[in-house]
């Protein structure tokens, strides 16, 4: 193999790559030119390791796949270890896929010219060569379109499983090379290709499962979450007709009472009557208390004033007036009911009770928080909350999911905060509509 | 030593609300002097008698002056006294929010006990951060200056220089290195902001693209190593309660 086919190849698989990361993360510089130029210095490096390391194999893979994960590293949106990850990916696709082609290509050749291929034999070679790297390219082309953009679903024990299989394969095929030279390979035992190929079947296998686990994991969670919504916008919504017709009989007894009042007063009966507006006066005590100039805020606030009561929890409350904000009604009963389910849920069975909301709308954004006291830390894994609740063990802190989606929508921000003893999430949200 | 005023013209809240106080302080091994007003007028008509209170409880619906009227008059003279209102009815009024009151009690039984355990918490939590007094030597002699009042301190040619919010902006300077400052401001909510930066978060009024504003017509860049933190610790500060 001349050395011009050596450097083309040592560009393209640097090119290859740059283009199997760039499905999984964004770069970190617009820039075309330096792309293009760190693309050239791979190449440019992997074209030396194979000079210098051309007698330990190990040592190569090992160069290579430190200085593709670094390079990529500086060059991507991504975290070192999922490059590492990524880059020994590549290599040991690369790898595989080299050597079962070849490995064919031998067979072949001593079946069809009934001769062996040999290292001059530049035809073959090419053929081979050409091949090679385009069934990689396939390779890259469809992990990258199938996993790529769902990625972010991968959880940490994916990406070691990805590690492990693109790890065992360089190891397996590396092991294969050391012992016979790859062209070697060729004219012995066709058990070899079996070897061979049945890495290829197994990658691809692993491949598989995991897009179709990863698939699955993705309706599940689609499924679960809009589930979650409709439960918690119909108990919302439920409340908020209940509270109307309260409403409407008020209305109507008003009119009654008035009357009364009317006629207590017509007969000067003054003891009756302020008796009677006691009695009245009691009676509003249970009507809504909260009133933050907007329908839905005013139901939510209300139910769960209430039921905080009902819990014995202290509920401290700041609003202000949130009649000019612009927040779809579903998009507020997803954050507030959510948050306040959890937190009253959480405050209900530990010592000191305490929830406490602040929403208010201060220039041009909103401002939500909810802080409770809890008896257990919450569970974090992956990133994400999992519920505590025994009961429903299938709703995996969905609720603050969904919460976080929302917020996402309005390009809002959110810290949470924790310790053994309270949780917080404070919310910033710019008033717009979307 | 906690100064407590308590403003409510049924003289039976008046009492509960004394008693409850009293027991909080007594667990909390604190001293407190509580006067009770039975109206807003009555308080208001000594002149400065308000000032001496760090916090007052109003009753909202009071005859002649009601609460919010009251706490308004209280605004007038002071904007430190945490104003708490204990009402019979939680119709909650935005004004309350106006005037910036600390919390909103509901004279209902079961919950005042709880409810003002907690307000009593969150007001002493905030006394303590707002009284520190940050000492140090500065080119015009020895200084006390509330951590409070200062606004941000930059570095510049070896010499921090205090940004200090007193009638108005002033500079007081010495030579000494950012990080030392830090280390002693770091309690009292003052954060990182960029190499040559400190500033006060309570102040911060925007962080946006790589900038604070901290109001006083000051704005502040801040570098990309720390922006996320300090971007977290505004959200952190919008969402106290």
């Amino acid at each position: 193999m001349g050395i011009f086919v050596c450097i083309l190849d040592a560009l393209l698989i640097s090119f290859y790559n740059i283009l199997l990361f760039h499905f999984f993360a964004d770069k970190r510089n617009k820039s075309n030119t330096l792309n293009i130029f760190a693309a050239v210095v791979l190449g440019c490096l992997y074209g030396v390791f194979s000079f210098v390391f051309v007698d330990w194999f190990y040592l190569k893979a090992a160069a290579i796949v430190a200085v593709t994960s670094f390079l990529m590293f500086l060059l991507f949106q991504i975290g070192f270890p999922k490059s590492l990850v990524l880059s020994t990916f590549c290599y040991g696709v690369q790898l595989a896929v080299d050597y079962v082609v070849f490995v064919i290509i031998g067979k072949t050749a001593l079946l069809i010219a009934g001769r062996q291929l040999y290292l001059s034999n530049e035809i073959a070679f090419s053929v081979g060569f050409m091949g090679s790297r385009a069934i990689l390219l396939g390779i890259i082309l469809w992990t990258g379109k199938k996993l790529g953009k769902k990625h972010d679903v991968f959880t940490g024990r994916e990406w070691w499983c990805l590690f492990a299989i693109s790890f065992i394969t360089i190891f397996f095929v590396a092991s294969l090379v050391v012992k016979n030279d790859l062209l070697y390979a060729m004219d012995l035992s066709s058990s070899y290709i079996y070897i061979a190929i049945g890495i290829v079947v197994i990658n691809s296998i692993v491949c598989y499962l995991v897009y179709s686990i990863m698939e699955r994991e993705v309706q599940l969670r689609e499924h679960a979450v809009f589930r979650e919504k409709v439960k918690s916008e119909t108990a919302m919504y439920r409340s908020i007709s209940e509270n109307l017709e309260k409403q409407r009989k008020r209305t109507h007894e008003f009119k009654n009472q008035i009357a009364a009042i009317r006629a207590l007063a017509a007969d000067k009966q003054y003891q009756e009557l302020n008796a009677y507006l006691e009695k009245i006066d009691n009676a509003m005590l249970g009507m809504d208390a909260i009133d933050a100039n907007h329908v839905i805020v005013n139901a939510i606030l209300n139910t769960k004033y209430r039921e905080a009561g009902h819990k014995g929890i202290v509920f401290v409350l700041k609003v202000n007036d949130l009649s000019s904000l612009k927040m779809a009604e579903e998009d507020i009963v997803v954050i507030l009911s959510n948050l306040l389910n959890n937190a009253l849920e959480a405050a209900g069975v530990c010592k000191d009770k305490i929830v406490k909301l602040k929403f208010v709308l201060e220039g041009e954004q909103a401002v939500i928080s909810v802080k409770n006291s809890m008896a257990t830390k919450p569970i974090v894994e992956d990133g994400e909350f999992q519920t505590t609740k025994t009961k429903e063990a299938g709703e995996h802190g969905i609720g603050i999911r969904n919460v976080v989606e929302t917020v996402k929508k309005y390009g809002g921000k959110y810290v949470i905060d924790y310790d053994e003893e309270n949780f917080q999430i404070t919310i910033l949200i710019p008033n717009i509509s979307v | 030593m906690f100064h407590i005023a308590i403003c409510d013209d049924e003289e039976y809240f008046r009492f509960r609300e004394k008693t409850l106080i009293e027991k909080y302080m007594a667990d909390k091994e604190s001293a407190c002097q509580i006067d009770l007003y039975a109206s807003g007028k009555e308080m208001l008509s000594a002149a400065n008698t308000v000032l001496q209170y760090d916090v007052i409880f109003l009753d909202i619906s009071m005859e002649e002056m009601d609460g919010l009227e009251t706490a308004g008059k209280i605004r007038e003279q002071s904007k430190d006294i945490y104003i708490v209102f204990v009402t019979a009815y939680i119709t909650y009024a935005l004004e309350g929010y106006k005037v910036g009151a600390v919390r909103y009690l509901l004279k209902e039984d079961g919950s005042l006990d709880g409810a003002l355990k907690e307000c009593l918490d969150t007001i002493t939590d905030r006394m303590e951060n707002g009284e520190a007094v940050y000492e140090f030597d500065c080119r015009d002699g020895k200084k006390n200056i509330p951590a409070d009042s200062i606004l941000y301190v930059e570095s510049r040619l070896h010499k921090v220089i205090f940004y200090v919010l007193e009638d108005e902006l002033k500079e007081y300077s010495r030579y000494d290195r950012l990080d030392n400052v830090e280390q002693k401001l770091r309690q009292y909510g003052f954060l990182r902001v960029h190499q040559s930066f400190l500033v006060n978060m309570k102040y911060a009024k925007n962080v946006e693209r790589y900038k604070i504003s901290m109001g006083h017509k000051t704005e502040i860049s801040i570098s990309k190593k720390y922006y996320k933190g300090v971007e977290m610790e505004y959200i952190r500060r919008q969402g106290e309660i």
